[in-house]
This record gives C-alpha cells, sequence and structure tokens, in this order.
C-alpha cells in the first residue's frame, strides 16, 4: 500500500515537472505554433494505451492456460487504463486536428481504426460489469482482451497500409504521410520525458485500479459469507437484503 | 512568425488533465463505496453472529 503510495506521488510529481517544461521550455514549432505542443503527451498517451491492450492480450493468454485471478484483475485494470490514454489520444488529436487540418473530425483511416478499437474497449468494460459469476467472467474477459486485441495492430498499421493524412513519425511508406524525427535538443529532451511521465503515470493508474479490483474480491467474498450466515438463521432478517446486490 | 494557436493547446491541456483527474476521481469514488459496503457488510456480520 505505502509502495502504490510513492508511486503515485511520483507520477504526479513527474507529471508537474513535464507540463511545466511541455508549457514553458519548450520552443514553439514554425509552422504550426503553440498547438504542436499537445504532440508531447498526445503520442505518449497513444502508445502507452496501445502497450495497455497489449498487457491485457498477454495475460488473457495466460489466463486461458493457467486461470489465476491476478491475471484477470491485471488485464481489467490494463484494458480501463489503456482505454483513458485512447480517449485522451483521440481527444487532443483532434484539438489539434481543428487549426492543423481546419476540421475537428475526419473518417481518415487512422481515425476510424483508433475509433473502432476504443469501442472495442469500451465493449470489454460493458462484458465484465454484465457477468456475476467472477470465473465465468475472468474467461470471456480474457477471450475478448485477445481477439478485440486484433484492432491495436489494425490501428498501427493503417497508415502504413492505405493512405492517411494522418501523421506518421516511424516508417513512413506512404507518400502522403508526413513526420521525421527533425527536432532541436530541448525538444527531443521534453518529448522523451513526456513519454517516462505517461509510462509512470499508467504504471501509477493500472496499480490502484489493481488495487480496487482485489478490494471489490475482498467485498464480494465477505457479502457470500454475510448472505450464507443469513439464510443458516431461522427466520428471514431484512436487513442483509439491502446490502446484497 | 508562428500561427497563433495557444487557445488550442490550452484547450487540449484542459482536456487531458480534465479526463485525467476525472478518472483518478472515479478510482477515489469507487475505493470510497467499497470500503463503505465493506464496513457495512462487517458490521452485519457480527450482528448475525450476536443473534441467538
Amino acid at each position: 500500500m505505502k509502495s502504490l503510495t510513492w508511486l503515485n506521488v511520483a507520477a504526479a510529481a513527474l507529471l508537474a515537472v513535464s507540463l511545466a517544461l511541455v508549457w514553458f521550455a519548450a520552443p514553439l514549432e514554425a509552422s504550426m505554433g503553440a498547438v504542436q505542443k499537445i504532440f508531447y503527451f498526445h503520442v505518449a498517451a497513444a502508445w502507452v494505451g496501445m502497450v495497455g491492450f497489449l498487457i491485457t492480450f498477454i495475460v488473457g493468454i495466460i489466463y486461458l492456460i493457467r486461470p489465476n485471478p491476478k491475471l484477470d484483475w491485471l488485464g481489467a485494470a490494463t484494458a480501463e487504463v489503456g482505454l483513458l490514454l485512447s480517449i485522451i489520444t483521440t481527444v487532443t488529436g483532434s484539438i489539434w486536428a481543428r487549426p492543423a487540418w481546419n476540421t475537428w473530425w475526419t473518417w481518415d483511416v487512422r481515425l476510424t481504426t483508433y475509433t473502432i478499437a476504443i469501442l472495442i474497449y469500451v465493449g470489454y468494460l460493458f462484458l465484465r460489469g454484465a457477468i456475476e459469476d467472477p470465473t465465468r467472467r475472468a474467461r470471456f474477459a480474457a477471450v475478448y482482451g485477445v481477439v478485440g486485441f486484433i484492432s491495436v495492430p489494425l490501428t498501427f498499421l493503417s497508415i502504413r497500409l492505405w493512405q492517411s493524412i494522418h501523421p506518421a513519425v516511424i516508417g513512413t511508406a506512404t507518400p502522403t504521410s508526413q513526420g521525421g524525427f527533425d527536432m532541436a535538443p530541448i525538444m527531443a529532451l521534453i518529448v522523451i520525458l513526456a513519454q517516462v511521465t505517461t509510462v509512470l503515470v499508467f504504471a501509477a493508474l493500472t496499480a490502484s485500479r489493481y488495487r480496487l479490483l482485489e478490494l471489490q474480491d475482498q467485498v464480494d467474498a465477505q457479502r457470500a459469507l454475510a448472505l450464507q450466515a443469513e439464510s443458516d438463521l431461522p427466520s428471514h432478517s431484512p436487513a442483509t437484503a439491502s446490502v446484497a446486490k | 512568425m508562428p500561427p497563433e494557436t495557444t487557445f488550442y493547446m490550452i484547450l487540449a491541456f484542459a482536456a487531458y488533465l480534465g479526463l485525467l483527474g476525472a478518472y483518478v476521481g472515479s478510482l477515489f469514488w469507487r475505493r470510497t463505496s467499497l470500503k463503505r459496503d465493506s464496513e457495512a457488510l462487517r458490521e452485519m456480520q457480527a450482528e448475525l453472529e450476536r443473534k441467538p
């Protein structure tokens, strides 16, 4: 518990430092102006969110081979935080697109595949919420997390496979894609710091969510015990019914 | 001279921090709610054990 608190404090502190550096120290980019500063966290949120989905995929496979509730909690936590980061990526990207592309949204191949991926992981959370039995829920979620992951490499490769107006920084394959690593040393340093910060924020949020799922499991066990004790009594007590789900 | 896009930068960082803050808030809320449930169940268990 103490290490989780320290992780949260470290993530919050590094986030504050990174934001201050992006705001005050990062130079203005020549063609886009201040709005380019969104990229420091937009790019980091995008790839770290995808790593979250990758972890859900990996622990899903391991769970199906060796079922363990801890793997289920880890898969659920990384999927939820991955989804949060993906939504952040979409929203900040849309705000950047307004001055850069002169529109808040366009059904470009990257934006479309990313939206599909987000909806798939929203579905993952709905699926978990719809199943009461923890073992059944974990098994179904593991299968869904493995199958749903197809959307992630598809999103990553979309701008390399099809024509897109979205910039491709790594592995520019299509002539319409733009990008590269040409930037001032201070910009490169802040880019790296933003990536490290986002990884730490992801770790802190995932650990906090994992702890919550652990707590939920304890409360469910307590609830089952209370219901068992109540059913053992000769007469029904209405008090338990209010806390029982 | 770079174009004036400061408004969009502020909007994006507000959205970033707002979404992050809302999620952290939801974690706190869910934790508080679970602690309350746990406490209520503990009291109920104790009450049931006291019954003859």
